[in-house]
């Protein structure tokens, strides 16, 4: 489902990902590494946020070849979002919808689960840094990606988003045939089905189940 | 200087200059280097005749103050986000000061911030008085007291009253239910923080080809000294552009990752320009066919928007420090110097066009904004 093919990043003249090939299967993985190992450049890499040698691949379509039929089957929630602090909630998700092309009964039912009612209307700059942190996990989950990247999504959250989040991970994973990939430093609360492990240790990359 | 007026000029003043930096170089080449060239007067003797045609002429005159009214804005809402932030939250523990004293700081911070002002307003005096025009003198000097006192209780407010939020800003009001443009992220971000620059980049690129080409004769119609000055007009968006791109990288890299095809995404930039040039494109249009011909009109609209183009597409080579891209603005004033003394202008905007599509699709994916340590 998803092709490492050569993939190499540096920064400063410093390797930091070093992945010759890989496959990873239409699952949920759960990417583990110590700080500074990677993680969120591996996030950011296969999101199609930051250039890179070597090539993707998302059920056969390369990010190098067709970027952007790439980018429609790929969301992401960063580990710390910025937005404008002049635009609302609502205008993000608008956006999002737009964008994705996405059902208005699909945003509706994230606004409701995430209890984001009250907030959509006010500026994000009025946020605290949960309430950014739910609404770019709310966006990520917009449309019907076949590839969903948190970095670090339990982060900043209140004990009942935190909740949330697995069952949110296993309807999509069952209703839409979602892989998920996720970096965090704590476990969920509960897991959604089966989570297999991605290692990061000395820039390489390795599946561990 | 004791510790607290140290702190407070440190957090506050300090940051604040060198935030505006580069606003406030562009200001001084505007006022002191290229304006001052324009005939053989002396400097001095120059402003001093640009300050009596201000005071002799109210539109002129409540231009003038509409700026001072913008620079106070803008320093309002430099110092409220900095007390805002949660790494200058310890500022809050002024308000155990007492109102007064801390009223008396606030003044002095806010007199600091004026200096600029300050200085012209002095330069208003001297000319004020030299012409016997000492109404208007008084009226700037109230004028500019009152805002100073108004900003200095502002502050006061808001580090008496810490997480206290103001109402939602008007432009969110404004914009509600509209559908949202890409492009229409970076306007409303202008007029949110950028209003100053945008104003004095505008009346600059605006007034010198009105006033130049309005003084053209039929006999002697030359354009190059005019297309040189309004270059500079021009080049001087560089300022504007590179705080977009610093906009887009910090707030708006969702987008990059995001399902839009590399058209869409350079013409979002090509709208967002015509759509900021449209001071410079009304002025072009008052000024055609009477004092412009209609092929000099084209050649000026087709100037400014390429190089703002090529300005934009030059940030995603590498986003250059400020002092950095300046030089490349300046090289940039130089090679449209050479275009103009070997009347190529029409080719060069050729190449702008095309160099800014270009770069833009050659970069756009391979760009990342990295620290290099």
């Amino acid at each position: 489902m998803l092709q490492f093919e050569n993939v190499y990043k540096s920064y400063n003249q410093q390797p930091v990902l070093e992945i010759d090939n890989l496959t990873l299967d239409r699952k949920i993985y759960w990417l583990q590494g110590i700080n500074g190992s990677g993680k969120t450049t591996l996030l950011r890499i296969l999101a199609g946020q930051i250039p890179f040698s070597g090539d993707i691949l998302l059920e056969g379509i390369s990010l190098r070849q067709n970027p952007l039929s790439y980018r429609r089957l790929v969301s992401f929630a960063e580990a710390e979002p910025l937005y404008p602090d002049f635009i609302t909630g609502l205008e993000l998700v608008r956006f999002y919808q737009d964008i994705r092309q996405s059902a208005a009964e699909q945003t509706d039912m994230l606004i409701n689960l995430f209890r984001m009612h009250r907030f959509l209307s006010l500026p994000v700059g009025t946020y605290s840094s949960g309430m950014v942190k739910k609404l770019s996990l709310m966006l990520a989950f917009i449309g019907k990606a076949s590839l969903i990247l948190l970095d670090e999504p339990l982060a900043t959250l209140d004990e009942g988003s935190i909740h949330i989040l697995p069952d949110l991970i296993s309807a999509y994973s069952k209703e839409f045939k979602t892989c998920f990939i996720f970096s965090s430093h704590q476990p969920f609360k509960s897991y959604p089905q089966e989570i297999d492990r991605i290692a990061i240790t000395n820039q390489s990359v390795q599946v561990v189940t | 200087m004791n510790i607290i007026h140290t702190v407070l000029v440190k957090s506050l003043v300090k940051t604040f200059y060198r935030q505006h930096a580069g606003l406030f170089v562009f200001l001084f080449i505007v006022m002191f280097g290229a304006v001052g060239r324009v005939d053989n007067a002396g400097l001095l003797d120059y402003h001093l005749s640009l300050v009596r045609a201000m005071l002799g002429n109210p539109f002129l005159f409540l231009i003038i103050l509409f700026l001072w009214f913008l620079y106070a804005q803008k320093s309002v809402q430099y110092i409220v986000s900095t007390l805002r932030r949660p790494d200058f939250s310890f500022l809050h523990m002024l308000s155990l000061l007492g109102r007064k004293r801390l009223f008396r700081l606030m003044l002095w911070i806010q007199f600091l911030l004026f200096i600029p002002i300050i200085i012209y307003l002095l330069i208003i005096f001297i000319a004020g008085f030299y012409s016997h025009m000492y109404l208007p003198c008084l009226a700037a000097t109230v004028y500019l007291f009152v805002i100073w006192i108004i900003t200095a209780r502002w502050y006061l407010f808001v580090i008496q009253n810490p997480g206290m939020s103001s109402s939602i800003p008007r432009m969110v009001v404004l914009f509600k239910g509209m559908r949202m443009p890409f492009g229409g992220l970076f306007l409303r971000y202008i007029v949110r923080n950028k209003k100053l620059l945008f104003s004095g980049i505008k009346l600059y690129s605006c007034c010198i080809l009105y006033l130049m080409v309005i003084n053209q004769t039929k006999v002697e119609y030359d354009l190059s000294m005019i297309t040189l000055f309004f270059s500079l007009g021009i080049l001087g968006h560089g300022l504007l552009i590179h705080q977009l791109r610093d906009f887009e990288e910090t707030r708006l890299t969702f987008y990059r990752s995001l399902p839009v095809t590399m058209l869409h995404r350079f013409a979002q930039y090509t709208i967002l320009y015509i759509v900021l040039l449209l001071p410079e494109i009304i002025t072009i249009i008052l000024l055609t066919p009477k004092y412009l011909h209609v092929k000099d009109a084209v050649i000026f609209f087709l100037l400014a928007y390429s190089v703002l183009l090529f300005l934009n597409s030059l940030l995603f080579i590498e986003f250059y420090p400020m002092k950095d891209y300046l030089k490349i603005t300046f090289c940039i004033f130089f090679v449209l110097f050479l275009s103009v003394l070997t009347v190529t202008l029409p080719l060069l905007c050729l190449v702008f066009f095309l160099s800014s599509a270009g770069i833009f699709f050659w970069r756009y994916y391979r760009f990342e904004r990295v620290t290099v340590f």
